[in-house]
């Protein structure tokens, strides 16, 4: 099994390597999360569902689902 | 060129309204682009001897789009016929963001539309110690860049000098000699392809028009047909070429960005995320959220109560000067009576909409409103909403008006429905005078169960019974409505910042001038009809009923005989006529026929049911709502010694106003918002179905 983003714990850093979703991909992308970028789970929402995301110089939130579109590799 | 169309474009959050207030000022006004709901932001500004044109788009992440603002962005930009085609665009990119941010800039600039960069908020970006390197960027881009603070204004007087040059010089200096990003094989057939047959010459249009003909509105059904035979041959795959695209897009921007900027992890990154620790916490973000919203709607009531007296007071003033200097006519009962009450019906909610209005803009300056959205997402999804319904619901707290109209931002066509099917069965503003009479007729004021007050928790219960009933017509909904579109949270949490005062002051005018024109328009229609029902009836009924009075009551003081006409005149007028005829409709639930008219008046607004009862029970000119309850409180059953408004009938009436769509301003923001006559109508069945019901069960329970 790849690992996804949904796989990271808080605190932990991952490159994107891959995209599974094809339909979620161009939101992903136009959003900056491109290959080899590096993301940073900060923490997950109070009512679950969602996460909250540091990339390179932004933040984002994605719900669980778009998480597990993007497959990473835990450095 | 002594005018010129100029459109502002960019992401969201890039700051472009802030630019576009900026160059723009007061003269702005905000309309929907022709056959759509998307907000169409325009304004006039004078540039030497040139006027310019200024279309704010609306912010897109890029020419694929994923919502209805990106398409509209994507169908101006690509169809140089529309009306709304600019000779110039304004880019505003975020320098803090300028990676993604340069993604649409290349594909604007590839279109060979001409171009001028803003890089906004360099404030930011220097004061977190980067540095810049304009020249090779402007070398990049092919076009004019712009470093630029829109919060102090720094840097507008260069794009003002650009924008004169291009009035001066023309298109040539501000587009690129050739594209940045090179087709593939198939990407070249399938934009020759579009060339062939649709004529678009330009070959980065054309390649779009072969990803979105199919939807493109501005392109014939019979060219369309044709391009959808013949793109097969070319092997182009709209999805996959959408997505390598982007990816060699961003892969150049890649490579030229270290030579522009010198980046490290920013301060107010950090500090948002130290906010963030507090602000959106498991326990303490709700609790926050919570008590945030519990003072923004004290501040509402508190703060709203004067100028809306000042405006009635002041409605009532020049009413009763109108009468004093106008002739006695009809034509001066239907100023004073009908448009100047109904005026006066529309504007007296204004100071809640701006405290309102102001509170809210302040939370989305502030970048607060995206964590809201993140935080609640997962609640509302499991009623079929959207996190951003979350914003929607909590302005419905004070008017479902600018709640519908706020639900733009929701990109999913079915959670967008649902909120606006809801949000009036948040308790608003409006009910609260009702509310208040009828609580008051139904429990004693010194009754206290604790330490709390009765009234004040049967007040409170009929909020939550607003609240739960929301969230669960939103359940039904979502059981019912099919959609095959995807709902997307992907959200950017911008980094907390200082509001900038003038946009606030700009977003309350703006949504307060969309209130008074819009809803206003049809209120004072609805009060115009109201007030001719109310003073007219056939033949001469009018006239018999007030001659009847003029015989019968000589006893009275001139206050209580006038008092005594005013309601016999009502009996005889349409609108008594009206009642007395839903009058077995309306029985079951415990009403007369006196209800009855007061359910058809306050059918415009619900707070006109506490006006309506004031005349029906012969108080006179004077509307206090303590006189009308003691009236109402005296009021008997017809041929009994039982008060009219015994515990079952006040509560059956309660109801009745916690469900039912007395609100005309509603449902025309509900069909301008859905563009169709038949959202707000199943709004309106749907909701005097549930108050109907709802009233007759609690009428039958209780007596």
């Amino acid at each position: 099994m790849k690992k996804t983003i949904l796989d990271l714990k808080v605190g932990q850093y991952a490159l994107v390597r891959q995209f599974a979703d094809f339909e979620a991909t161009c939101k992903l992308l136009t959003m900056g999360l491109l290959p080899n970028a590096r993301v940073e789970l900060i923490r997950k929402a109070p009512f679950g569902g969602a996460l909250y995301i540091r990339m390179q110089n932004h933040l984002i939130a994605m719900r669980e689902n778009e998480a597990a579109s993007v497959e990473i590799e835990i450095v | 060129m002594t005018s010129a169309k100029v459109a502002l474009a960019g992401n969201p959050n890039a700051g472009k309204s802030s630019i576009f207030n900026l160059l723009t000022g007061l003269r702005q006004k905000t309309a929907n682009f022709p056959g759509v709901t998307v907000e169409k932001k325009t304004g006039t500004f004078k540039l030497g001897t040139s006027q310019v044109q200024l279309v704010d788009l609306p912010g897109t992440y890029s020419l694929f789009p994923n919502s209805k603002d990106e398409k509209l962005v994507c169908q101006v930009l690509c169809n140089p016929q529309n009306e709304s085609f600019p000779d110039l665009v304004i880019y505003v990119a975020d320098i803090n963001q300028l990676e993604r941010h340069l993604l649409l800039a290349s594909q604007i600039i590839d279109l060979n539309v001409p171009t001028i960069v803003v890089l906004n908020m360099i404030d930011v970006f220097i004061e977190n110690g980067h540095k810049l390197e304009q020249k090779p960027l402007a070398n990049f881009l092919g076009v004019p860049v712009i470093a630029m603070n829109a919060r102090n204004g720094e840097g507008l007087e260069l794009l003002k000098q650009q924008l004169q040059h291009f009035l001066d010089e023309g298109a040539a200096p501000f587009t690129r000699a050739s594209k940045i990003y090179t087709f593939t094989e198939t990407e070249e057939k399938a934009a020759a392809l579009a060339n062939q047959v649709f004529s678009t010459d330009q070959p980065y249009r054309a390649k779009l028009t072969a990803h979105h003909f199919q939807w493109f509105e501005f392109l014939p059904d019979d060219l369309k047909l044709k391009m959808a035979a013949m793109l097969p041959s070319t092997g182009f795959e709209d999805i996959r070429i959408q997505i390598l695209e982007t990816m060699r897009r961003f892969a150049i921007i890649q490579e030229v960005l270290p030579a522009v900027i010198e980046t490290h992890t920013s301060r107010e990154q950090k500090l948002s995320i130290s906010l963030d620790n507090v602000l959106t916490h498991k326990i303490g973000g709700p609790v926050i959220f919570f008590g945030l919203m519990f003072i923004i709607f004290q501040s509402i009531f508190a703060l709203a109560e004067y100028p809306m007296t000042w405006i009635e007071d002041g409605f009532s003033y020049l009413g009763a000067h109108t009468r004093n200097f106008l002739p006695a006519s009809w034509f001066t009962d239907l100023l004073v009576d009908g448009l100047l009450a109904g005026l006066s019906g529309v504007l007296v909610f204004a100071p809640q909409i701006v405290i309102l209005f102001f509170f809210l803009a302040l939370l989305e300056e502030s970048g607060y409103m995206s964590r809201v959205v993140y935080m609640f997402d997962h609640i509302m999804q499991k009623f079929g909403l959207n996190g951003r319904s979350m914003v929607s619901l909590i302005s419905s707290g004070a008017c479902a008006i600018p709640a519908i109209m706020s639900t733009r931002t929701i990109g999913s066509w079915k959670e967008r429905i649902i909120t606006i099917m809801v949000a009036p069965l948040i308790p608003c503003s409006a009910r609260i005078p009702v509310y208040t009479v009828l609580i008051a007729l139904m429990v004693p004021a010194g009754l206290h169960y604790g330490p709390f007050n009765a009234q004040g928790l049967v007040f409170m219960a009929l909020y939550l019974l607003g609240i739960v009933a929301s969230l669960a017509v939103a359940f039904v909904l979502k059981l019912i409505l099919k959609s095959d579109e995807r709902s997307y949270l992907m959200l950017e949490l911008p980094a907390y910042k200082k509001p900038i005062w003038s946009n606030v002051g700009l977003e309350v005018w703006d949504k307060l001038l969309a209130f008074v024109t819009n809803a206003g328009k049809v209120i004072v229609i609805i009060s115009l009809g109201l007030w001719f029902l109310a003073s007219y009836g056939p033949g001469n009924a009018i006239e018999a009923a007030a001659s009847k009075v003029n015989e019968t009551s000589l006893q009275l003081t001139p206050e209580q005989h006038q008092a005594v006409l005013q309601s016999a005149q009502l009996e005889a007028s349409y609108a008594g006529i009206i009642g007395k005829w839903i009058e077995p409709a309306i029985a079951p639930l415990g009403f007369d026929w006196k209800i009855g008219i007061s359910l058809i008046t306050s059918f415009a607004a619900r707070e006109v049911f506490v006006g309506t009862m004031a005349t029906i029970y012969s108080i006179g000119g004077d509307a206090e709502e303590s006189s009308v309850r003691e009236r109402m409180a005296a009021e008997l059953k017809p041929g009994t010694s039982q008060p009219m408004y015994d515990t079952a009938t006040s509560m059956s009436l309660l109801i009745f106003y916690a469900f039912a769509l007395q609100c005309m301003s509603t449902l025309a923001v509900t069909k301008k918002e859905t563009n169709s006559w038949k959202w707000p109508a199943i709004q309106f069945v749907l909701m005097t179905g549930m108050a109907y019901l709802g009233s007759w069960l609690t009428y039958h329970l209780l007596s």
